[in-house]
């Protein structure tokens, strides 16, 4: 770890020799890395999909061809996705990979925000228009919370997912732990593949387990038993 | 007052759910919307607080057309009451009762002290008040469901089968109980409902809607009950219309006899003082039968039961301490002549 700080000022650590010790350093500054891209894609895709999901909501009309221009995302290669997002965001930058990233999100955020909307029971939004709620109102009021547990179900989805397609980056030297995945094959060290392997699933499951917790103390009513 | 003025509903799809409908209720009444299913009275209800808009004709209360207010604003002035109560499943009981107040920016104490005060007319004790609707019996929902529609202490309250997801006998506690807070709020209501008997317990107006929502008749439970309009709503009432009548009426405007007026060979038997034990044939040896007599404030039809009940085809009338103050027969049982003692 001898002068890790000014050996790396301003570039990616670099995994030295076949073996784990002494490398940790390139595998927490990956592991920070993949989050940043994971929690700024999630966000963009969750700031996406809650007025694309809205719209499609209050006008059941425009969910089908929005479900399918978000399937028809969901179905470009990634590289292919990287590379057509490169003239409008640049080439060197993480912005392709992370654009990309939340915009496949989309295809499963729109989804099961606005499943979880019509999951609303008819007699409790016509309860809420009927007292007198406006319609934002009750849209963040009322039917927001109703459908947490489908969105959180769908973020944990997306969350997994990202995480796990952001490794593909590591082709075209972007990819935060996929980088680990592309020089470890590259260079064949076993040991930096397999570390990049593990922390990539870590990083899923900590995600998951986050997301559940979440999801959990939002909804205390859903636990409330018959006394 | 709620007034209906030549009011169209016409459904995109070419349905006419509710005709020229024109009624009139003053305030303190509850009427009640009664039809089957496609007589539009849901449609009616739900087109007094703008939830569907009509396509010609004009509501007003008081006076005010309601098309001239906030949709909003005349809406948290209207308590709604609904089917399987509506409640909101993510708000424990106190929440949803302080929705209209919250709404309508009374702050938290305000608030939450009209709401305590709600659920205990409610019979609703305060370790409910926490819970969620989920943990409550379908009864208690459809109770904190009244409450919330009262929070905000509207005039005019508007139900729609609100009792309709509970079982019959819970059903029926909901209903004398509804009948008897109306007596202390004065509320005016709109009451929807497909059932006959719960149109004459809370219903002090009665109107019958036929297929395509129109308007049959209108009128007080006695009037729809003894002199319906037409066949549809002699029809829709029931063959035992006449039974139901009889609750309505009087006990004491039957035709009562003295004892000893009998017209056949039983006697009642009564005991040292005065109190009816059962009956025996004039003659013949006394043997006791468990008699209910009909006590001071019962119906007509307590009297048609009892006399239905006796062996001797007669219902005895007792007063308030139980002693027999005379007894009416089948005969004296005649719609026209209590009617006309009501």
């Amino acid at each position: 770890m001898r002068g890790a700080a000014t050996r790396f000022a301003g570039n990616p650590p670099y995994w030295n020799g076949p073996q784990l010790s002494g490398n940790w350093d390139v595998i927490r500054y990956y592991t920070a890395e993949h989050i940043r891209f994971t929690l700024i894609a999630l966000a963009l895709g969750v700031l996406f999909a809650f007025p694309i999901a809205y719209l499609s909501h209050r006008r059941p009309v425009l969910y089908p061809p929005i479900l399918a221009m978000t399937n028809v995302v969901y179905a470009i290669p990634s590289l292919a996705l990287f590379a057509l997002l490169g003239p409008f965001l640049g080439y060197t930058n993480d912005k392709p990979i992370i654009v990309a990233m939340a915009l496949y999100t989309l295809v499963i955020l729109v989804r099961n925000i606005v499943e979880g909307l019509r999951a609303v029971p008819r007699n409790v939004t016509d309860a809420a228009t009927g007292l007198g709620y406006g319609r934002l109102r009750q849209f963040a009021g009322v039917e927001l919370p109703l459908a947490i547990p489908t969105i959180i179900a769908g973020m944990r989805l997306a969350a997994v997912s990202t995480i796990s397609l952001i490794t593909v980056g590591g082709a075209i030297g972007k990819g935060a732990l996929g980088r680990m995945f592309a020089d470890g094959i590259d260079r064949g060290i076993d040991v930096e593949l397999t570390s990049g392997v593990i922390a990539v699933v870590l990083l899923a499951l900590v995600a998951d387990a986050l997301l559940l917790t979440a999801g959990w103390l939002l909804t205390p009513w859903t636990r409330a038993r018959t006394a | 007052m709620i007034q209906l003025d030549r009011v169209t509903k016409q459904f995109p799809d070419g349905t006419v759910a509710v005709d020229e409908l024109s009624l009139e209720l003053p305030t303190g009444e509850v009427l009640a919307l009664l039809g089957t299913s496609g007589s539009g009275k849901t449609t009616t209800l739900r087109m007094i607080n703008r939830l569907i808009e009509p396509t010609r004709g004009t509501i007003s209360i008081d006076g005010r057309d309601v098309r001239s207010l906030d949709v909003h604003e005349l809406r948290r002035g209207i308590g709604y009451v609904i089917q399987q109560a509506g409640l909101f499943p993510h708000r424990t009981v106190i929440d949803n009762v302080t929705t209209v107040p919250r709404l309508l920016g009374w702050d938290r104490r305000r608030s939450r002290s009209r709401a305590m005060e709600l659920l205990e007319l409610f019979g609703l004790d305060d370790s409910m008040s926490d819970r969620y609707p989920a943990q409550l019996s379908g009864g208690q929902q459809q109770r904190v469901g009244v409450a919330r529609a009262l929070a905000a202490d509207p005039p005019v309250l508007l139900m729609d089968e609100p009792f309709g997801a509970v079982d019959p006998i819970v059903r029926a506690q909901l209903q004398v109980e509804f009948a008897r807070l109306q007596r202390e709020l004065g509320k005016t209501v709109v009451f929807v409902t497909h059932d006959v008997d719960e149109a004459i317990t809370v219903g002090t107006q009665i109107a019958v809607l036929r297929t395509g929502g129109v308007l049959a008749q209108i009128g007080t439970p006695k009037d729809v009950l003894a002199h319906p309009t037409d066949l549809f709503v002699a029809d829709f009432m029931g063959a035992d219309r006449q039974v139901k009548l009889l609750g309505l009426l009087p006990a004491s405007a039957v035709n009562q006899r003295r004892l000893a007026d009998l017209p056949s060979d039983w006697e009642v038997v009564l005991d040292g003082a005065g109190r009816p034990t059962g009956w025996c044939r004039r003659g013949a040896p006394v043997t006791t039968e468990v008699i209910t007599p009909v006590r001071p404030g019962a119906t007509a039809r307590a009297v048609l039961e009892a006399a239905l009940a006796s062996e001797s085809g007669a219902a005895i009338h007792v007063d308030d301490h139980g002693v027999a103050t005379g007894v009416s027969t089948l005969d004296d049982l005649s719609l026209a002549s209590i009617e006309a003692a009501a």
